[in-house]
């Protein structure tokens, strides 16, 4: 029989039968034997009867639901009637049956109700997905069934579950993160720039919240929260209202400027931040770390030999630069002071203190080889140092026998020099540089035209003897007899003379010339210090035999350099 | 008449004389020019008896348009046979060459007493001879003080050190640039090099050596310190201290990287037993194949006698 026709026999006999029923003492249907029985019944609609209602997976205090998750409710439900049923969560312990077998309502307000029955015996489930605006961290929830009668539907009675899939849910809210500051600049290799979430909330009671700043774009958030990349650093399960922050490690070596990273904010739930902070790129400042130098060589610790007269030698000098900012920090403004020993650094650190004699101030240096990229902290470079014919010797003989000289690298970078990192180099000694050369238009013996039977009276300046080297000089002179036309010219017939002023013949007549090299102390300042170069006259005279035969005449006088050996303060004109 | 010709005959020669005096020594224009030594001084007082000593002497000069011919003199009373000039005691600069390197060798005899031996060597350098003029030559004096000592002196000084970078696994190297001021073969006692992070927080190796080769007296050369240290990639702070006598000579302090294989030149070889003496490794090797030649005999020796007793059976 169809569920339309037992709502028609229902309606027309209901009360007849009752009354009928009524009638009968034992309630016993008795018929006669010679009637036919008119058998009619009214089945009543029954409730569906509820099970246990639960929540699947539980949602507890300890794991809440987060914003935006779904809390989804089961029940099974049968009815007696057969009637399939509709899962309402309501938030009151209220429900309305639906008409005409519709879905039920709640008065008090709905979690959830099934969008389709589900048939006796079966379990419904329905979800509800935790909006923003269920501010409190929990809410009670009644679940009921209702039949789909649609002569009048029926619901069951309440059930809230119980234990930890019970009643209530529990709502976890996202912490706010709005902004992030650092500590920076520091310098590279530090490791305590810190990162702070200097505004975040987190308003559920008794959580935690945890800081991962990510080195990339990239997190995820959940049961084991963590950046997509490599981390800079994380602050883990902090209470709520402490301060959020954490430390990174610089990397050295860093160029300085800017450095990139992305702050994210999750509470104990794993549950990520929202606000504008939350995976925003931010940067933290990197310093400029100041150079330094080391491995510093003047002529790589050899003693120095100069070899150009009246000119400069370059000199080199060679340090390892590093810088924390990265090799490719290291400029030219790097540069090496040269001094003296006894002068000391520090009497040769402005340019008003050069001289060629014993400070080089500012010698420029350059890159060499070594820096190959931005993850290498040093490079080595090398500095030229012009040093002057006259730069002071330091070998025996000499005012500065007891003395040296040193090289001060002082590294730069973009910012300038950085005098703190300078490096000297250990003490070099500097060889005499006996040299002697003869000043333009003073560089020839050139008598002229003498008679025979004559002398030259008073003697010619035909030499001027320089200085051309770092020494004093005295002279050794010598001479070959002169051939020519005639007879030869003896070598004696030639004298010499020093002075100012020319010398008359009769005065200089110890100072003939002969075959063998005859020390003579012309006393030619070391040069550098009145003059550069230093020089002295050099006398000339030649008497011709009466009766020499005329005509040019060949000879070759030597002048030799004799270091002037050094005894005393001042004999080298040094002051 | 005759008095008036002999007159004029007399005053013409005079006149022929004046005129052709003028022509006497005329000069030729030079160009100025300078002639130098350095250094000007041949000095050793701690020479032992059999020594060998070389001084380099660098010659200079500024006019490089013609050659020179160049002559040391050596003036050495009573040890002339010590000194030798390489490239000897005439040679020419050519054209165009600035500069020449003199060496001035000393070899002191073995049966040499402590004694003090002073002398000079001349140098003279003298462009080719031009006719009509008083050639000017330039020079310059050596001045020689050799002393001759019986004693014994060890002396190292180190001039240069370098810690270079390595690839991944090689040996962690220090090159020491050392000159021997001594009179006997001179060595470090050790080098100990001290590896730190590059932040220097915290060290990450200490290691030291004592294989390291002798330099010959009076010399100049680079030792090589090797130390096992397997460092991984990255950069690093070195110091390494140099021992000589107990004390340390030298610190140095410097960046050091470790880089990736194939990145830099070969690293020199580490040498053998750098600081045995070559006597001992000389006299090893003799007894090492005397004990060779002495197996050898007896092995064969040993067969013969048993294919002797087999022949006999």
């Amino acid at each position: 029989m169809s569920k339309k026709i037992r709502k028609i026999i229902s309606a027309s006999t209901a009360v007849s039968v009752f009354l009928f029923s009524l009638a009968l003492p034992n309630k016993t249907h008795v018929i006669a034997d010679n009637e036919t029985p008119t058998t009619t019944v009214t089945v009543g609609n029954d409730a569906p009867d509820i099970g246990v209602a639960y929540e699947n997976p539980a949602s507890t205090a300890a794991a809440p639901t987060n914003v935006g998750s779904n809390v989804t409710f089961y029940a099974t439900s049968t009815d007696s009637n057969g009637d399939a049923f509709w899962l309402a969560i309501c938030k009151g312990p209220n429900v309305t049956p639906g008409t005409a077998g519709a879905a039920p309502s709640c008065p008090d307000g709905e979690w959830a109700i099934s969008s389709a029955t589900t048939t006796s015996g079966g379990t419904a489930n329905v979800a509800y997905t935790v909006q923003g605006s269920d501010t409190q961290e929990s809410y009670n929830w009644y679940a009921f069934t209702c039949d789909t009668n649609s002569g009048g539907a029926l619901c069951s009675a309440t059930s809230t579950g119980s234990g930890d899939s019970g009643s209530p849910f529990y709502v976890n809210h996202a912490p706010t993160f709005s902004a992030v500051s650092n500590d920076g600049p520091k310098a590279p290799g530090a490791t305590d720039l810190t990162i702070t979430a200097s505004t975040y909330t987190e308003t559920d009671t008794g959580d935690t919240v945890s800081l991962y700043v990510c080195k990339s774009s990239g997190f995820t958030a959940g049961g084991s929260p963590g950046c997509t990349g490599d981390t800079w650093c994380s602050a883990t399960g902090v209470d709520a209202g402490n301060t959020l922050a954490c430390d990174l490690e610089i990397p050295n070596p860093q160029p300085h400027g800017n450095l990139s990273y992305w702050p994210y904010v999750v509470d104990g739930h794993g549950m990520a931040a929202t606000g504008a902070a939350q995976g925003a790129e931010a940067t933290f400042a990197v310093s400029n770390a100041l150079p330094t130098a080391s491995s510093v060589s003047l002529n790589g610790g050899s003693t120095i030999t100069l070899t150009n007269e009246k000119s400069t030698n370059n000199i080199s000098v060679t340090a390892v630069i590093s810088d924390d900012n990265s090799c490719q920090d290291i400029t030219a403004s790097t540069t090496a002071n040269v001094w003296l020993t006894s002068v000391g650094s520090t009497g040769c650190d402005q340019s008003g203190e050069a001289h060629g004699n014993n400070c080089y101030y500012h010698a420029v240096c350059a890159y060499t080889s070594g820096c190959d990229d931005a993850s290498d902290p040093a490079a080595n470079y090398t500095c030229t140092v012009p040093f002057q014919y006259y730069a002071n010797p330091t070998d025996s003989g000499t005012p500065w026998s007891t003395d040296s000289w040193t090289a001060t690298v002082i590294p730069g970078d973009g910012d300038g020099e950085n005098a703190a990192g300078a490096a000297n180099s250990s003490a070099v000694a500097l060889e005499s540089f006996l040299a002697l050369g003869l000043a333009t238009s003073y560089d020839a013996i050139a008598y002229g035209s003498v008679s025979a039977g004559s002398y030259t009276d008073p003697l010619l300046e035909k030499t001027r003897v320089e200085a051309t080297g770092n020494c004093a000089l005295d002279v050794n002179l010598s001479g070959t007899t002169m051939t020519g036309p005639g007879t030869a010219i003896p070598v004696a017939n030639q004298r010499y003379g020093a002075g100012d002023t020319a010398p008359s013949w009769a005065s200089v007549s110890s100072n003939t010339l002969s075959t063998s090299p005859t020390p003579f102390g012309l006393e030619v300042c070391k040069s550098g210090y009145t003059a550069a170069p230093e020089w002295k006259r050099l006398w000339w005279g030649i008497e011709i035999p009466a009766g020499q035969t005329a005509g040019a005449y060949t000879g070759q006088n030597t002048i030799s350099a004799v270091k002037d050996g050094w005894t005393g303060a001042g004999e080298w004109c040094e002051s | 008449m005759a008095t008036l010709f002999e007159f004029k005959k007399i005053w013409f020669w005079r006149l022929f004389a004046c005129a052709a005096a003028i022509l006497l020594f005329l000069a030729v224009p030079h160009s100025a020019r300078a002639f130098g030594i350095s250094p000007p001084q041949v000095i050793n007082d701690r020479l032992y008896p059999g020594a060998r000593f070389e001084q380099k002497i660098t010659m200079s000069r500024t006019d490089i348009e013609r050659p020179v011919s160049c002559k040391a003199e050596i003036s050495a009373s009573g040890f002339e046979n010590w000194i030798t000039i390489d490239p000897g005691t005439e040679f020419t600069i050519p054209q165009g060459q600035k500069i020449q390197v003199m060496t001035v060798k000393v070899n002191v005899p073995g049966n040499a007493k402590p004694t003090r031996k002073r002398g000079t060597i001349k140098v003279t350098a003298a462009p080719a001879t031009q006719e009509g003029i008083i050639n000017i030559v330039l020079g310059a004096q050596i001045d020689i003080d050799l002393t001759v000592t019986a004693e014994k002196i060890s002396e190292l000084k180190v001039l240069q050190v370098k810690i270079p970078d390595i690839e991944i696994g090689w040996k962690s190297m220090v090159i020491l640039k050392s000159q021997n001021t001594g009179n006997i073969p001179a060595a470090p006692d050790k080098v100990v090099l001290s590896i730190y992070d590059y932040n220097q927080k915290k060290p990450v190796k200490t290691v030291q050596t004592k294989n390291l080769q002798k330099i010959p007296p009076f010399e100049t050369g680079e030792i090589l310190a090797f130390f096992k240290t397997s460092l991984p990639l990255g950069n690093y702070w070195g110091q390494a201290s140099i021992y000589k006598a107990g004390k340390i000579i030298w610190e140095e302090k410097t960046v050091f990287s470790v880089k990736p294989k194939g990145t830099l030149p070969p690293q020199p070889k580490e040498p053998l037993f750098a600081n045995l003496d070559k006597k001992i490794l000389v006299g090893a090797a003799v007894l090492g194949a005397m004990v060779l030649a002495f197996l050898i005999y007896f092995l064969i020796k040993t067969i013969k006698t048993k294919k002797r007793k087999r022949r006999k059976k």
